[in-house]
């Protein structure tokens, strides 16, 4: 099960330094929260645990796996862009099940479910657009959740 | 985004040398490589928007929000569906406009070369009437040129409305939005 291990995490974009030597163990099944000014490194903090990015030095670990890539026990939401707009909400939460094999059918049924357990029936072939702002963050968490990803990220999603 | 590749370094600096090479230039070379007729129409299009129509597409593609290739990878689209699935429709406004852009681009071309030295087409119709000194022939090429780009035009927009439907609704809800507040 995951237990997130952050051991001297530091990372650079050319001279400048985003993040540095940052160590912590986030325990499983608890929730943890972030907090700094912007700018201080917290987004990319996610994009390191979620394998968008590598360190510069040191390491992060979910489960005792050693992060180098993406992984498929991470969802990250993010605050804009986080849905396709040229998809309906069903399209949106299906496109990461039909990636990872299930047919367009299932997958848009399995789609339909979650869409309704966030209180979205009502949005299913609605694009982005279409919908709130609040609708739009209901549509990225139960696309997050339909893959049952160990770890969830959200990077400022309710903003 | 990752930096550009190396062929992508050396060919681009061609492509932006040949974007703003003004149809009429490329006329003699056409004609001496293709000869007189549409052969030489065909190679003074192709020559014309290639510059401008990579460079934009390029442009098109760099535009693409990081996040949303972020999210295609997150979500386990591999290379060729985050390309298909991804990049493409998130692209695919811009890449629209590109094309016609370079419409209009290709046909003002097309027909400064049959006005300049290929001697078949419309535009060959108007300097044969301005050298028969008939205005009614000029008129007649001039109007068909200007209906004949509406038209195509007109398709064009009809492909794009079909193409990019999210869009539209996009664009009816924010009427809405508008009517609302007024």
């Amino acid at each position: 099960m995951p237990k997130i291990v952050f051991n001297g995490v530091t990372k650079f974009y050319g001279s400048s330094l985003v993040v540095g030597e940052v160590s912590f163990a986030v325990e499983d099944e608890s929730l943890t929260v972030l907090v700094g000014p912007s700018g201080c490194g917290k987004s990319t903090l996610l994009g390191l645990t979620a394998g968008l990015d590598v360190p510069s030095s040191g390491s992060i670990a979910i489960g005792g796996r050693t992060v180098n890539g993406i992984g498929e026990e991470v969802a990250l939401i993010f605050q804009h862009n986080n849905l396709f707009p040229w998809a309906t909400a069903c399209d949106n939460v299906a496109f990461g099940l039909e990636m990872r094999g299930l047919r367009r059918r299932a997958a848009r049924s399995r789609a339909r479910q979650l869409l309704q357990e966030v209180g979205l029936e009502s949005c299913l072939e609605k694009v982005p657009e279409e919908m709130s702002g609040g609708m739009r963050q209901r549509v990225a968490l139960a696309r997050a959740v339909a893959l049952s990803h160990k770890v969830i990220l959200m990077d400022e999603p309710f903003t | 985004m990752k930096p550009p590749g190396p062929s992508v370094s050396f060919f681009f600096p061609i492509v932006q040398t040949v974007a703003p090479i003004a149809p009429v230039a490329w006329i003699p070379l056409a004609i001496s490589a293709a000869g007189i007729g549409s052969g030489a129409a065909v190679l003074i299009v192709v020559l014309t928007i290639f510059g401008s129509v990579t460079a934009s597409a390029v442009a098109a593609f760099d535009a693409v929000p990081l996040e949303y290739i972020k999210v295609g990878r997150l979500l386990g689209a591999e290379r060729t569906r985050l390309l298909w699935r991804v990049v493409l429709p998130a692209a695919a406004p811009s890449l629209m406009t590109v094309a016609r852009m370079s419409f209009f681009g290709a046909w003002m071309a097309v027909l400064a070369g049959e006005m300049a030295g290929i001697n078949s087409g419309l535009g060959a119709l108007i300097m044969f009437g301005q050298q028969q000194f008939n205005m009614r022939l000029v008129m007649i090429g001039i109007v068909t040129i200007g209906l004949l780009g509406f038209l195509v035009d007109q398709l064009l927009l009809a492909f794009q409305k079909r193409l990019l439907w999210w869009e539209n609704r996009a664009q009816k809800q924010d009427l809405g939005r508008a009517e609302n507040r007024f």
